[in-house]
Parts: structure tokens; sequence; C-alpha cells
């Protein structure tokens, strides 16, 4: 009956859609465009260095990475072979067998990040900070390794078992949890409350709207424009795909996603190198393009410091290091060791960043050093596609049915971290579940409606809501992850912890 | 040292026969029966963060359904027989599992009950056809 009645405002919704037609588009952006704007000055407060402009969540995250970095001894290096080894069950005992795989966890938490940022966001990221950004998004994704590590080891750490059986953690229990033991009780109550609200309202941007807007540009530009003004209509349509499966609880749409993202991510990969492989001529030159505009800033506001806020920023927003969102997806694994979900988790930013983000890169890189003025003015996924473009003219399809996928995998995954946020808050109960959901069904719709340069504006706002709590969280539960790590290292050395597959 | 027989068990009704056909082998060589069921599972799956938060829930749930509907049957009529039997409930591909535990538990002889012949096994082989290729010890095949 609930159902029947959600249903009906969404048909409701519909309806009044079609009463503005086209003009709804408009009508949307001209309400949310200007109060995206003040709501980015407020949150997203930006310090003037030598002519650049600093965003104080960028500096704070990777202040972050960098302290966790040197914290745990580059354990972003020392652990990366463990963490092979443990996603390929060398350590996996068979007596755990049905248990959550390191694979699974693994694999859930990468399909939730690996979205709209790898193929649109990488576009964004060269066109405003030049070439240059690249090499500062691959530091920023190998720093954010240790980020990840810290948090996700954690997230296992402190997991909740709910009466129902299930499983939560993520940073709202560490927070609470982990800050009563250390005797802060109150400001780990705080805390944790600040990020419950933090993830609840941020999964509407980075994990919603920005994903829903940029499945749409794609779906549009290779429709050749017949969608232009209807993005209303293919919002709806999403939203209505999302809410049968959060609302609905038609598992099945999400599972089918679940199993194709992975693969349509080395797909993707395989047609990115395809297409690096046929410039292979501008190549070099683009990879020196990447090197030299990382430290000159030729050409871009606020010169290579520009460049290096922009590579930062992009690739903070994609990989979530420090966000807290692939802590909650750990969580659920079952294992006497924490500190193994750490290890796994660093190859998160690894594959995302690293890997796929670099790809991308450089498929636009080298189309610009063919061609400066490849894409004309598109930006964002459109550019993408349009170097992919000019080396296999149907790859723009593929990208499309790939984007909707990433978009929509990463929009399940984010309602979900969404509504652990508000299930913290107001408590599990299916009602106050129901209702987030709807709300998060109707931000889907919304991010077609809207432009992405404001889009883009309130994710990254949101985000920093986000990172305040966890990240200050984790300066204060770093020394219990160190004790952890110490602990399993000497077990690891002393043999006590052993490999069962040889 | 105690002969050892391995017994798959999925409730059907090829198992029930090759169970009591075992139950016979292993009295008359006075062996000890394992009676095995395999949950099919992989680590290699993929997930919902959904069933991710479900899974710890959900595997108790299949050891607690296969031991009552599968197992605990099985050790009744032994009981009853007479015939010594342990009980083991394993996640995992069906084959790597039967063969593993034949090399952990030395086992001597599996007996195991033939399903009808689908088209689907036919096409892909059943379990009984793979273990018969590839387990290290005898495959008695109770029709």
């Amino acid at each position: 009956m609930v159902l029947k009645r959600w249903f009906v405002s969404l048909m409701l919704l519909v309806v009044a859609a079609n009463a503005y037609a086209a003009g709804i588009d408009e009508t949307i952006n001209n309400i949310t465009a200007p109060l995206a704007e003040v709501f980015g000055k407020i949150v997203f407060f930006k310090i003037p260095i030598f002519g650049a402009q600093l965003p104080v969540v960028v500096l704070w995250l990777i202040i972050g990475a960098v302290f966790f970095t040197f914290y745990t001894g580059f354990v972003n290096v020392r652990g990366f072979k463990h963490a092979i080894a443990l996603v390929r069950g060398d350590y996996a005992d068979p007596n755990d067998a049905g248990e959550v795989s390191h694979f699974q966890a693994l694999a859930t938490a990468v399909s939730g990040t690996v979205g709209i940022g790898n193929i649109g966001g990488v576009a964004v990221a060269v066109t405003v900070g030049g070439p240059g950004a690249t090499f500062w998004m691959i530091l920023a994704g190998f720093l954010g390794m240790s980020t990840k590590f810290v948090e996700c080891t954690l997230g296992v750490k402190y997991r909740t078992k709910n009466p129902d059986g299930s499983v939560s953690g993520g940073p709202m229990f560490y927070l609470k949890k982990g800050f009563t033991e250390i005797g802060m009780p109150n400001l780990g109550k705080w805390l944790g409350g600040f990020f419950a609200i933090g993830i609840a309202l941020g999964a509407m941007g980075i994990g919603n709207m920005f994903q829903s807007n940029q499945a749409y540009v794609q779906l549009n530009y290779v429709t050749g424009g017949m969608l232009d003004g209807l993005g209303w209509l293919v919002g709806l349509v999403l939203a209505l795909v999302v809410f049968l499966v959060i609302v609905g609880g038609i598992q099945s749409i999400a599972k089918v996603t679940e199993k194709i993202v992975p693969f349509m991510a080395v797909f993707y990969c395989v047609f990115a190198i395809i297409v690096i492989a046929m410039n292979g001529a501008y190549l070099p030159e683009a990879i020196a393009n990447i090197f030299s505009g990382a430290f000159t800033g030729e050409g871009i506001a606020g010169g290579a410091l520009g460049a290096m806020i922009i590579g930062f920023q992009r690739a903070v927003f994609s990989n979530e290091a420090g966000i807290g969102s692939a802590s909650i997806a750990h969580a659920a694994v079952k294992t006497k060791q924490p500190v193994t979900e750490g290890f796994v988790s660093l190859l998160e930013p690894f594959i995302d960043t690293i890997v796929i983000c670099t790809i991308t890169a450089l498929v636009i890189g080298t189309s610009q050093v063919a061609n400066p003025d490849f894409a004309g003015d598109a930006t964002g996924v459109a550019m993408t596609s349009a170097a992919f473009e000019r080396q296999i003219s149907w790859f723009p399809y593929v990208l499309a049915v790939a984007a909707m996928m990433f978009a929509f995998s990463t929009m399940i995954s984010w309602s979900y971290y969404g509504l652990k946020g508000w299930s913290y808050l107001f408590g599990e109960s299916n009602s106050s579940k129901k209702t987030y959901n709807v709300i998060f069904c109707v931000f889907v719709a919304l991010g077609c409606m809207v432009q992405l340069g404001p889009i883009l504006d309130i994710s990254d706002a949101m985000v920093f809501l986000i990172c305040v709590p966890n990240i200050l969280g984790l300066y204060f539960l770093a020394p219990v992850v160190k004790k952890e790590l110490k602990a399993y290292m000497a077990l690891l050395d002393s043999g006590e912890i052993k490999k069962y597959k040889q | 040292m105690e002969k050892k027989f391995l017994l798959p068990v999925d409730g059907s009704e090829g198992s029930k026969r090759a169970l009591a056909f075992a139950m016979d082998r292993a009295k008359a060589n006075s062996a000890q029966l394992i009676a095995i069921h395999v949950i099919e599972w992989s680590p290699y799956s993929f997930y919902t963060p959904d069933e991710l938060s479900e899974r710890e829930t959900k595997r108790e749930g299949e050891i607690k359904k296969a031991t009552d509907q599968f197992l605990s049957p099985v050790a009744t009529e032994c009981e009853q027989a007479g015939v010594e039997c342990i009980m083991l409930i394993k996640h995992g591909n069906s084959v790597d599992v039967i063969n593993k535990t034949v090399s952990e538990y030395n086992v001597l002889q599996v007996f195991m009950g033939r399903r009808g012949a689908s088209a689907h096994h036919i096409l892909f082989g059943s379990l009984a056809s793979k273990l018969v290729q590839t387990c290290a010890v005898p495959v008695t095949i109770v029709p």
C-alpha cells in the first residue's frame, strides 16, 4: 500500500513535469543555479594562493592523505603486494567459505567508485587544469590509498550487527565507538552524527545528481541532441528504475548491473588502450604534456598550482578516499583481522584513479595532441566520447551504455551509503528508510534537469560536509589502526597467519 | 586406520538411494560414513552493498537449512542402521570441495546418486560425471 502511494506521487510528478514540457529543464535550472552558487560559496570556501583558488576541502583531504601515508610508513607501497594476495584468496581460511570474500568486498566498493567521474570527471580536469592535472590526479590517487587503508580498517573493526542480522559499519560507527574507546564519547557521538548527516545529504550530489546528469549528457550526445530539453524525461525514467530497485525492492536489476559493471570497466579500459595505441604517434607528446603541464601549468588559471588543485579535486571525487563511503561497504566483511580489509581497500584508489582515470586522461591527451580542437566546446563525458569517436566511430554508443551502467551502479551504491547515514540518525525502521529512498529518487530526476556547473558545485560542497568529520576522526583513531597493523604484520612475519593456497 | 566412505547428499531421490547403498557397504566393511552437503558458492561472484551486509546472516541460514533438510535425516537413518557417520556442510564449488574432502579425510571411496538425465546435464555434464573424471579415489554412481 505504501509503495502504491509513493508510486502515485511519482506519477503525479510525471504529469506535472509534462505540463511544463521542455521548459521545465530551464525552470529548474534557473531555480537551482543561484542556490547552488550560494551553497557552494558558503561550504566550499576557497583560499587564494599565488593567484590560484585553493578549496579548503581539497587541502583538507590532501593533508590527511599525506599524513596517513607517512604515519602508516607508506602502507600504500608496502602493502600493495599483500593486498593482491588477499584478494586472490591466498590467505582465505577454507572454513570461512560462504562469508563475504575480500574479492567481493573490493568488487562492490569499486563498482560504487567507478562512476562517471572516471569518464567525465577526467575530461573536466583536463579542460580546466590542462594535461598537467593528470599528474596531480595520479599523485592524489597514490596518497588516497593510505586514507582508504585507515578508514576501511576502522570500518571493519567497529562494525555493528543489527537486530535483523544485517551488518552496518562505516564512519558513523567508528567515530562513535572508537572515540568512546579513547575516552571521548561525546565528541565521537557528535562527529558520528555530523558524518551521518553529511553522507545522507552528500549522497544526493556526488553519488546521485552528478551521475544522472552526466549519463543524460552522454545519452543526448549519441542521439545527436534528440533529447535536448528532455532531461526531465530521462531523469524520470532513471529515477523510476532506481525507485524500482531501492523502494520497490526489485534487487534483480541491481544484481544484473552489479555483475555487468566490472566487465564494463574492463571493456572500457581495453578499448581506451586500443584508442591510445591508435593514437600512438602522439603518445610521447601527450605524456610529456602531463609532466610539463604539472609543473609549469601553462595557460591554466593559477599556473601549476591551479593544475594541481584541479587534479587533486577530481581524483578525490572519483576515488572517494577520505569520504568514508567505501568503509561502509567493507564493513560487511567478517574477519578476525580488520587490517586485511584495509589492505584490500587500498587497491580501490589504485584501480579507480591510477589505472582508469589515467587511461581516460591519455585517450583525451593523445587526441588533443593530434587535434587540439577535437571536441569543439564539449566538456565532461561528451569530450571523452568525442576522443573515442575520433578513432572508433561507434564507440560513443557503447560509452552511453557504459555511462548509464556506471551511473546506475554508483547511484545504487550511494543510495545505500546515504541510507546508512540516514538510518543511523532516524533508526532502521522501514518507513524512515522508504522516505529517504524516495527523496533520493527525486534527486536522480533533478540531476538530469540542471547544468553540470552548479551540480559540480553542489557535489563538491556536500563532499566537504562528509570529509570534515571523517578525516578529523581518522587523525584521532590513526593510532588504533597503527596498533592493528603492527600486530598483524608481526603475526604475518612469524608465520602465524599463513597462506592456505600456495 | 578406520575406513572412510564419502557420500555427497542433496535430499534428492538419487541421493537417498545412494545413502541406502552406502550404508550397506559401510556396514559390510565396518567403515565410517562421511555425509557432505556442498552449497554452491564462489568467492568471485558480485554482490550489491545490500547483499554484502546480509551475507553473514544468509550463510548461517543456508547452513541451518542444509542441516535440517539434508543432513539430519541422513544422521537419523545411519543411527538406526548402526552406521557410524559424520556430517559436513561446506560452501564452494561441489567438485572442488568433494575432491578436497577426499584427500583431507583419506576417503577410500565415494558413493553418489545419479540425477535424471536432463538436457542441461547432457550438455554440461553432471556433478557425478565431473567427479568421475577428477576424483582421486573410486566413485560409485548409484542409479
